[in-house]
């Protein structure tokens, strides 16, 4: 994925050793990071920067106001509310939500008309028994963030 | 041997087809399978990208879940068995962390994790020496003629201390065994392993079509006619980018569930149904090598 990348892996790693914060809570490097973990498997360093992309866009997320990409973060917001309404993902609200979101209309329109045509999308969520478990989950989760 | 099964959200929605086929063949190879009662979601990419409590805490539930049922977890969903192994190394290296999740999860859901169970992966079960002789003595349709690439992505080899079921993760070969126990012709390619965008097919759907492109081409050039995956991130992705609606162009190949080739092969009931909810329609492919029957 690095061709989409404005800094390469290694980049942001040595912005990170050298203190160059602001340059990398703020790239888009972060965000198209596609967690494919190759390059954790295959540093001769041992370095997990799969993890540190997963560290720096959870900080980005709670410190910048704005981020090196809308895209991603719309899309694992609406991801992570779906989870938290249902306990799962109910994938055509997720998708209503993303596009309000982002009002990415257009895009893919022909796609979702032959997911409907195929039935591959539900158009009623599955909902966990014992959703307050899940709520107490993201409300400990929440927690975790404001007190770091 | 009796399994809990996971599903997980994709198997219930955009890739019922590797549910009902996951299902029909583990049924016919007579591997008993219950599902996970009250199962939630693992919480995927969104999770561990933005928050890492959840990313641990999601799948964790389903653990204990699953420990209370009393056997080890089942799960066809690359990224599900991702984060589920994951979260079972977390609780078995994680230290403080992993203590302190534990105690919030006593008082959450009034039990913890133990670590009693293991999560395996449909793939790494269906390459257990036993599992495939019993596919071999059930074969009705040997796959003969059909060349297919074994496609394992990134999630069921990545990373490889915590997740692998294979002795060369840079180099994996139990999908590869299967497709040869089916009969059919594996080809070999350079595309294992490589990322088709996971996710991203929803929020950067330009970026998925560029990485699709060249694992369909790399297929191709090796002299493929059809995918194989264990993911419903990979099946959607290469189905749905390879298809004009989904911005694709020219030549298109399909790409099967594995389950649904040994389902296939093993005359395991259903098959029809589920290669109807592929956007690259396979069933003219399976006809000209006559691995389907005429309707």
């Amino acid at each position: 994925m690095s061709f989409a990348m404005d800094y390469y892996p290694n980049q942001v790693i040595r912005y990170v050793q050298l203190g160059g914060k602001d340059k990398v809570l703020s790239s888009r490097s972060i965000w198209v990071c596609a967690c494919c973990k190759t390059c954790k498997d295959r540093c001769p360093n041992d370095i997990d920067i799969s993890a540190v992309m997963d560290a720096l866009k959870e900080i980005a997320s709670e410190e910048k106001a704005s981020l090196g990409d809308n895209l991603v973060p719309a899309f694992h917001e609406s991801f992570l509310s779906s989870v938290q309404k249902y306990g799962r993902v109910y994938e055509a609200g997720m998708l209503a939500g993303f596009k309000l979101k982002t009002r990415t209309y257009s895009q893919d329109m022909q796609l979702g008309m032959e997911f409907l045509k195929k039935r591959k999308l539900k158009f009623l969520p599955e909902k966990v028994g014992q959703i307050r478990e899940i709520r107490q989950i993201f409300e400990k989760a929440k927690a975790k963030e404001r007190s770091r | 041997m009796k399994y809990t099964y996971y599903p997980g959200c994709s198997l219930h929605s955009t890739a019922e087809e590797y549910n009902a086929s996951s299902q029909a063949v583990f049924r016919k190879i007579g591997i008993e399978m219950e599902e996970l009662k009250d199962w939630n979601c693992c919480g995927a990419t969104s999770a561990h990208s933005t928050n890492d409590y959840l990313a641990h805490a999601l799948p964790l539930r389903n653990l204990i879940l699953a420990e209370k049922q009393g056997n080890d977890v089942l799960v066809p969903c690359a990224a599900c068995y991702n984060l589920l192994k994951y979260a079972d190394y977390h609780m078995r290296t994680g230290g403080k962390d992993s203590e302190q999740l534990n105690e919030d999860m006593q008082e959450i859901m009034g039990a913890k994790y133990r670590g009693s169970i293991q999560v395996r992966h449909v793939v790494d079960v269906f390459a257990e020496e036993k599992v495939r002789e019993k596919i071999s003595s059930l074969l009705q349709k040997p796959l003969t003629g059909l060349k297919v690439v074994p496609y394992y992505g990134c999630l069921l080899t990545r990373p490889f201390k915590v997740v692998a079921f294979e002795k060369n993760p840079e180099q994996p070969v139990k999908l590869d065994q299967l497709i040869e126990t089916l009969g059919a012709e594996c080809v070999r390619w350079s595309h294992k392993t490589e990322c088709c965008g996971g996710s991203f097919s929803i929020s950067q759907p330009e970026l998925v079509l560029k990485l699709t492109r060249k694992l369909v081409e790399a297929a191709q050039y090796a002299g493929a006619e059809a995918i194989v995956t264990a993911c419903p991130l990979c099946q959607t992705n290469l189905d749905t980018r390879q298809h004009t609606a989904g911005g694709g162009e020219g030549s298109s190949i399909p790409v099967f569930y594995i389950t649904e080739l040994i389902g296939i092969a093993i005359g395991a009931e259903g098959s029809t149904n589920w290669l109807k909810k592929h956007l690259i329609n396979p069933v003219p492919l399976l006809r000209s090598l006559n691995l389907l029957a005429a309707s």
